[in-house]
């Protein structure tokens, strides 16, 4: 069943899909996509889903390809974009073939079931492609028998749709760009046409790949009341006591982070706000909103900030001396601002000694490359530190998982 | 052999009254009364395509917009079948599972669970027990649905309620199984198969992501907030069955209860938005409430309260009646309190523009 709209849709609609793949991609930080879903896309067309209109062809590409990360909008844009051009297209065409009476008219005649005819007058009310779909219905069937001068119209039908499908295969633009070496002013033209969505959030790293990094470091603990009988420890106990029975109850388990942020704020900080914002939501998210957060500025001296205005202060002292944590430090180390400060690194050898029971790493959110002859290179040799993009950021959270305890 | 088809028409024009019913475990489900339920255009192409292409149907929207409700629709619509004598030939709890998560969820729960503890028991007490084990295998709710999904026209719908509350492996945990359609017994080594896959219909409340593996598999739909023709068609087929709607009341309630909604939705005011439950709640108070105003009741002591404010939205002066069974945090009812004023003007503006 129409066979010609689901082949002219075939290439657009993988274009489609792909720029989606490579949105979730750049800007989510997310691929899950397989061509399974592109394949389920073309067998649903092939049942005669989504052909009714361009919205019935968005609700289906939407019911199969949109995901609770998406944006509406987004999604919108990029179906309008590789889309709209070719349905367009397709209506246009249909509009002008029913203008010419003779071949809707044929097939009219030809079509055998009242059913189909409601099928065609709620098309044409709603003069989207379908017209084109009926043509081809009586095409098929009707081919080995079909009278002389059908085949004209349905001809024509099949050449301006290679033509369309010849142009959606490759952009002709693009073709030049392969084919032929072009001028600087050429590809810079051709950049400039080119749709990019422009925003705000392209970072070094992900939400989604830190929540995902941060699923490494959830330690399964047991807590709570006893209330689960832990059977192997029963059968173990009974063998031990020769047969003397008694149950062995253990605790249910949960899954806790335990993790600590420290955030070096304000200052040369000001630039990476929005990124440790994010971090620290990613991690109150995922891991849970247990996750305590501190805030600094510089280097923890005497006190840690529970808000970011650093009203609510805590002392560092019982901070260090208290419970084991596993700590993420966020600071540029002096990187931001460049050049060796004396003090700043004595401050940090000093908080970092008196931390020394916990298990640290630090994530710096400058470059490695500018590291170089900064106060945060001398830091670097005294604890784990990661630059804070994709690979650094997995370095350190398998760090965190395997050490122990940081240097000092 | 015809494919299953949801329509949503037949919850849409009134409720219905189901008996109690008895499965064939034994549990017992008691009789309930299923309010009218008329789903959006798009949840019901987003069920069709699910039930087409074998796939769990994932649906998300704001709490009490009728995800659950859905489901159960969907069931009742498919498996409900009552003779002209009002015999029930087939009770639609018997095609429809529900399995409600909580935060401790294994996916195991939902396959099977072993009762040692009963087993222990029998063992150590009754001396002429059956110890098999298979004796002591309670299949839940996913074993269930696939055991009684034998053919194309017999799909159960397998309700997964909340999927967002269990830990984050739980769904990654239920992929495999629900993708082929089978599971087996560790302890025994049986085999809980289906024939043709259940219709899985998950719900979430988008409290915690969902991994993307899993997301792949589903079909996802966005229940969106109903507009305001829909709810007075609800409006209308719960409360005035038989009667002649109060179309004035309705009118009045709608247009303050979406304004409500915008407000909230646009971050004027904090707190958990309304939703259509809520709404429901809040009419039906309205509407009791409303008619004990003509039978001279206001000096009944559970009702003196609330004359006031009822009379005031009465003659259009603005204000919210009835808060309690609209809001639901504290927040909430200060920030509309301190802006009543505000509703107030644009409520006699707008009388005065119409």
């Amino acid at each position: 069943m129409s066979t010609s709209i689901r082949t002219m849709l075939e290439l657009p609609l993988l274009n489609f899909f792909t720029a989606l793949g490579e949105y979730d991609r750049l800007s989510l930080g997310r691929q899950s996509q397989t061509l399974d879903e592109y394949l389920l896309a073309l067998e649903l067309l092939d049942q005669g889903y989504g052909l009714v209109s361009k919205e019935d062809l968005y609700s289906l590409c939407k019911l199969l390809w949109f995901k609770p990360y998406h944006t509406e909008k987004a999604f919108r844009q990029l179906f309008e974009t590789y889309l709209a051009a070719l349905i367009r297209e397709i209506r246009a065409r249909q509009l002008a073939e029913e203008k010419e009476p003779a071949a809707p008219e044929n097939n009219k005649e030809e079509a055998p079931t009242s059913d189909d005819q409601g099928v065609e007058n709620e098309v044409k009310e709603k003069k989207e492609e379908e017209t084109e779909n009926k043509n081809e219905d009586t095409d098929q069937p009707a081919e080995p028998e079909t009278p002389e001068p059908k085949e004209d119209p349905n001809d024509q039908v099949s050449r301006s749709m290679q033509k369309v499908m010849f142009k959606y295969e490759l952009p002709e633009q693009e073709i030049a760009l392969q084919e032929q070496r072009l001028s600087y002013q050429d590809i810079k033209q051709y950049i400039y046409k080119k749709k990019y969505i422009l925003r705000g959030d392209y970072f070094p790293l992900k939400s989604r790949q830190m929540q995902q990094s941060f699923q490494l470091i959830r330690e399964v603990v047991q807590e709570g009341r006893k209330e689960m009988i832990d059977w192997e420890a029963t059968i173990q106990q009974t063998a031990k006591d020769a047969g003397f029975f008694e149950l062995q109850m253990s605790a249910s388990s949960s899954i806790r982070s335990g993790l600590t942020v420290l955030v070096d704020q304000e200052g040369s900080m000001v630039a990476f706000e929005e990124l440790t914002q994010r971090m620290v939501e990613a991690l109150q998210n995922y891991v849970g909103k247990k996750t305590q957060v501190f805030y600094f500025q510089n280097c923890p001296v005497d006190y840690l900030y529970e808000n970011k205005n650093r009203t609510k202060a805590h002392s560092l002292r019982q901070f260090a001396d208290g419970k084991p944590r596993t700590i993420i430090i966020v600071s540029d180390g002096g990187a931001a601002r460049g050049g060796y400060n004396p003090d700043r690194l004595e401050e940090t050898v000093d908080f970092l000694k008196s931390m020394s029971k916990h298990r640290m790493v630090w994530l710096n959110p400058m470059p490695e490359d500018r590291w170089r002859g900064t106060t945060a290179d001398y830091i670097r040799s005294l604890i784990g530190m990661y630059e804070m993009n994709e690979r650094g950021f997995v370095h350190a959270i398998k760090a965190l998982k395997h050490r122990h305890r940081a240097r000092s | 052999m015809t494919p299953l088809k949801f329509t949503g028409e037949i919850l849409s024009q009134g409720g219905a009254k189901v008996p109690e019913f008895r499965d064939e475990q034994g549990l017992f489900h008691p009789a309930e009364t299923i309010h009218p339920y008329i789903p959006h255009a798009d949840s019901i192409k987003a069920v069709n395509m699910a039930i087409l292409l074998q796939r769990p149907l994932l649906l998300m929207g704001e709490p009490g917009g009728g995800k659950t409700r859905l489901a159960q629709s969907l069931a009742y619509e498919l498996y409900h079948k009552v003779n002209e004598d009002g015999k029930i030939l087939q009770h639609y709890r018997d095609m429809f599972f529900e399995w409600h998560i909580k935060s401790n969820a294994k996916a195991k729960d939902g396959f099977y669970e072993l009762d040692n503890l009963q087993r222990f028991h029998d063992a150590q007490v009754k001396s002429d027990a059956d110890l098999d084990i298979e004796n002591y295998i309670r299949i839940g709710a996913m074993g269930k649905a696939f055991e009684k999904s034998v053919s194309e026209e017999k799909r159960p719908v397998l309700l997964i309620d909340e999927i967002d509350k269990a830990d984050i492996d739980f769904p990654n945990d239920l992929l495999n199984e629900l993708d082929r359609g089978f599971f087996t017994i560790t302890e025994t080594g049986r085999q809980v198969a289906s024939v043709v896959k259940p219709i899985v219909i998950i719900t979430s409340n988008q409290e915690r992501e969902l991994p993307d593996a899993f997301l792949r598999r589903c079909i996802y739909h966005y229940i969106n907030p109903l507009q305001k023709g829909q709810l007075r068609e609800i409006i209308i087929n719960r409360y005035y069955k038989d009667l002649e709607p109060d179309n004035e009341l309705i009118e009045k309630a709608l247009t303050l209860f979406l304004r409500i909604r915008e407000d909230i939705r646009s971050n004027k005011t904090a707190g958990k938005n309304v939703s259509t439950s809520e709404l429901l709640d809040w009419f039906e108070a309205l509407k009791n409430y409303y008619a004990l105003l003509d039978s001279g009741a206001e000096d009944e002591p559970h009702f003196k309260p609330f004359v006031n404010e009822l009379l005031e939205f009465r003659d259009g002066k603005g204000g919210i009646p009835l808060q309690q069974a609209l809001f639901k945090n504290w927040e909430t009812i200060i920030d509309f309190e301190k802006r009543k004023d505000e509703y107030l003007d644009q409520d006699n503006a707008g009388a005065a523009a119409s």
